[in-house]
């Protein structure tokens, strides 16, 4: 798994690159992963949910259409799960997760194309910040409140067309360069970058932090899209291709 | 008779016309709701630029999104037309780039996020507007200038009622406005440059109009408003729905948070927790200092900490306080410590209302929104079904800020 520290983590000109968003509140936790251990419970390292609230390893995306869903936005109906932050071994309850949706860095924004619903996408760059427009750094950034902690993570932006999954869960998607797919996954796709948020109220920059998937060098998270489609290809022509930033409030959180 | 018997057809037939979906000559710029296009959005798709889409009085659970320039959204009466988000649709309102919109006379409420909501857009006016109960903003302009809010309503909402935020120059006027029971009565965050905040209300919030500088959002910091001739008071409610910065601002009048050269002039202030007028550094990753704020000739009272107060890196940063009508301050005697003319007779104290003092006082959790009031019928703009469509094509004319007085206590 690649986890190097993203330079593209934070939009350089965020007020121009269309982009929407949603918050999706911590839901719950376990020792699944419908990914990599589907249908096996109990057999994962412990994963915090956001957003649909009964994850599970017997989750398919088709289930997550009609289950309960904390994200604040009507349209998506999405999973995402990520390890548990430990502080002196014990386990942090993040606030919540914001979900983005941007144009990839130089890309044009008519290439993109409105991502399938069952798209299971894993993070393949990471990094902490304090604040949003701060370059993230691989070391993590201890934030004492009111600031806000956070772990961001970005996911793959090309897709092959034809595949909802893969054997190794990488090789259906891929990564754009210089804002172009590769012929071998021509469809541009949203870039989704997620950044978790935890308030550290009680701990220090000296507490020992660690993630429940090991060091935090193995920070990551996984996704399976589930979206009312007609919602989602909605927002990707009115803020994406038109180039607006339609929901920023709902990803600065004002020491909120 | 023959050519009596002519006009009476040609007559029947323009009634057809405009009944068949407004496209007889005379109407052809409004488009109604529900007469024409049974929902709002339907109506707003076939608008073109100079357009009216004129909305009768009903309830409508529609998020609407607004993609074309320059045309007019109006409701015929402003407590009758409601946008119903029934705390399941995102925005009541939602204008994604386009330049030059307005929106006027309706009532949009129980929205997730913004009632009314305007981003990346050059020239926006909202005026008569209900908005009340929704999860982020009432009404709210984002990486936007040229614009206007006016006689208009923002409550319940725990982030701000009014919002204009990343701009510079803004360009932009709030004028005649009630704010309440919100979080935050106004935010300003990175909002900067011939931006005017005058004649309005801004009561019973957690805090009353705040300016802030942060990290979060581009253009920082804030920079260059003018608060004038507005009332603020009571701003201590501990029951409204509240983010995180709306319970550390909780219990100030009109507080700059991390903003420079604003200028604060015949407001009246009263009954405060903590100040009635402050001006504070705003610490996010960066630490926004204060300089060259002026606070002149407002009437401040009631203030349990203080009713003018300053915290400054230095004197040199010149913020400045002359001709107020106040009791208590922190520094004490803080028009002669830093008056806006003349040389300082008293000593500068940097420290004199320590950030902690308003940070680490035990704040009420945030409420229920769904608990925030109506606020009763307002005020209905003028012949708004006749009334011309006006989209707002040229920046606003400037508001002659010498001529707004201190306003009497209501």
């Amino acid at each position: 798994m690649s986890l190097g520290v993203s330079e593209s983590v934070v939009d350089p000109d965020s007020g121009r690159r269309g982009s929407f968003g949603v918050v999706c509140p911590f839901s719950h936790r376990n020792e699944d992963d419908p990914i990599v251990f589907p249908d096996e419970s109990g057999v994962s390292h412990q994963h915090d949910y956001f957003g649909a609230t009964s994850v599970s390893a017997s989750t398919r995306w088709k289930s997550l259409l009609t289950m309960p869903n904390l994200c604040k936005s009507m349209g998506d109906l999405s999973a995402y799960w990520a390890p548990t932050l430990q502080a002196n071994l014990a386990d942090v309850d993040p606030t919540e997760m914001a979900v983005y949706l941007r144009t990839p860095t130089e890309a044009d924004p008519s290439d993109i194309v409105t991502p399938p619903n069952g798209l299971q996408l894993m993070s393949v760059r990471s990094g902490w910040t304090c604040a949003r427009t701060d370059e993230p750094t691989a070391q993590m950034q201890y934030c004492p409140p009111p600031s806000t902690t956070r772990l961001i993570l970005e996911y793959p932006d090309c897709w092959d067309g034809e595949n909802l999954s893969s054997a190794d869960h990488y090789s259906h998607v891929a990564v754009s360069v210089h804002g172009k797919c590769p012929t071998t996954h021509p469809n541009m796709i949203p870039q989704m970058a997620t950044e978790i948020r935890y308030e550290l109220k009680g701990f220090s920059k000296d507490t020992t932090y660690a993630l429940s998937s090991g060091a935090l060098d193995t920070a990551h998270a996984d996704a399976i899209l589930a979206w009312d489609q007609k919602v989602l290809a909605k927002e990707i022509r009115s803020c994406i291709k038109r180039r607006v930033n339609c929901d920023l409030t709902w990803f600065t959180a004002i020491q909120g | 008779m023959k050519t009596l018997r002519l006009l009476i057809s040609t007559a029947a037939l323009m009634a057809v016309l405009a009944s068949c979906g407004g496209s007889s000559s005379s109407n052809a710029n409004v488009k109604r709701v529900p007469q024409d296009f049974k929902t709002i959005q339907e109506a707003v798709d076939a608008a073109v630029a100079g357009d009216l889409v004129l909305i009768d009085k009903g309830t409508y659970s529609e998020a609407v999104t607004v993609e074309t320039d320059n045309i007019v959204i109006r409701g015929i009466d402003r407590n009758e037309v409601i946008l119903e988000g029934d705390y399941t649709l995102d925005n009541g309102i939602r204008i994604v780039g386009a330049k030059g919109v307005v929106v006027e006379n309706m009532t949009a409420r129980n929205y997730r996020a913004n009632g009314f909501f305007w981003t990346g857009v050059d020239g926006y006016r909202g005026s008569y507007l209900t908005a009340v109960r929704n999860g982020d903003y009432g009404i709210y302009a984002f990486d936007s200038v040229n614009g206007i809010f006016e006689h208009s309503y923002g409550g319940g909402s725990p982030d701000a009622g009014f919002y204009i935020g990343q701009c510079k120059p803004c360009n932009a006027i709030i004028n005649d406005v009630i704010a309440e029971n919100n979080g935050l009565g106004y935010s300003g965050t990175n909002a900067s440059g011939n931006l005017v905040i005058a004649n309005s209300t801004f009561r019973q919030n957690r805090a009353g109009i705040v300016p802030n500088s942060l990290d979060s959002e581009k253009l920082s910091p804030q920079e260059d408003n003018i608060i004038v001739g507005n009332l603020v008071y009571s701003n201590n409610n501990g029951l409204t729905p509240a983010i995180g910065a709306a319970k550390l601002a909780m219990g100030n009048g009109i507080l700059v948070a991390g903003g420079n050269r604003n200028q604060i002039l015949r407001n009246r202030v009263w009954d405060h927790d903590i100040t009635g007028i402050g001006i504070v550094p705003n610490s996010d990753k960066s630490l926004f200092w204060v300089e060259g704020n002026s606070v002149q000739e407002n009437d401040v009272s009631d203030s349990r900490a203080a009713d003018l107060a300053l915290t400054a890196l230095d004197a040199k940063a010149n913020n400045c306080f002359s001709k107020n009508v106040f009791a208590t301050s922190k520094p004490a005697d803080i028009e002669n410590a830093q008056p806006c003319s003349g040389t300082a007779t008293a000593p500068f104290d940097k420290d004199p209302l320590p950030l902690a003092d308003l940070i680490n006082r035990v704040k009420p959790d945030s409420g229920d929104i769904k608990k925030m009031p109506d606020p009763g019928p307002q005020t209905n703009m003028p012949n708004a079904a006749k009334a011309k469509a006006v989209p707002m094509i040229a920046p606003p004319t400037p508001l002659d800020v010498a001529l707004v007085t201190l306003p009497a206590k209501p």
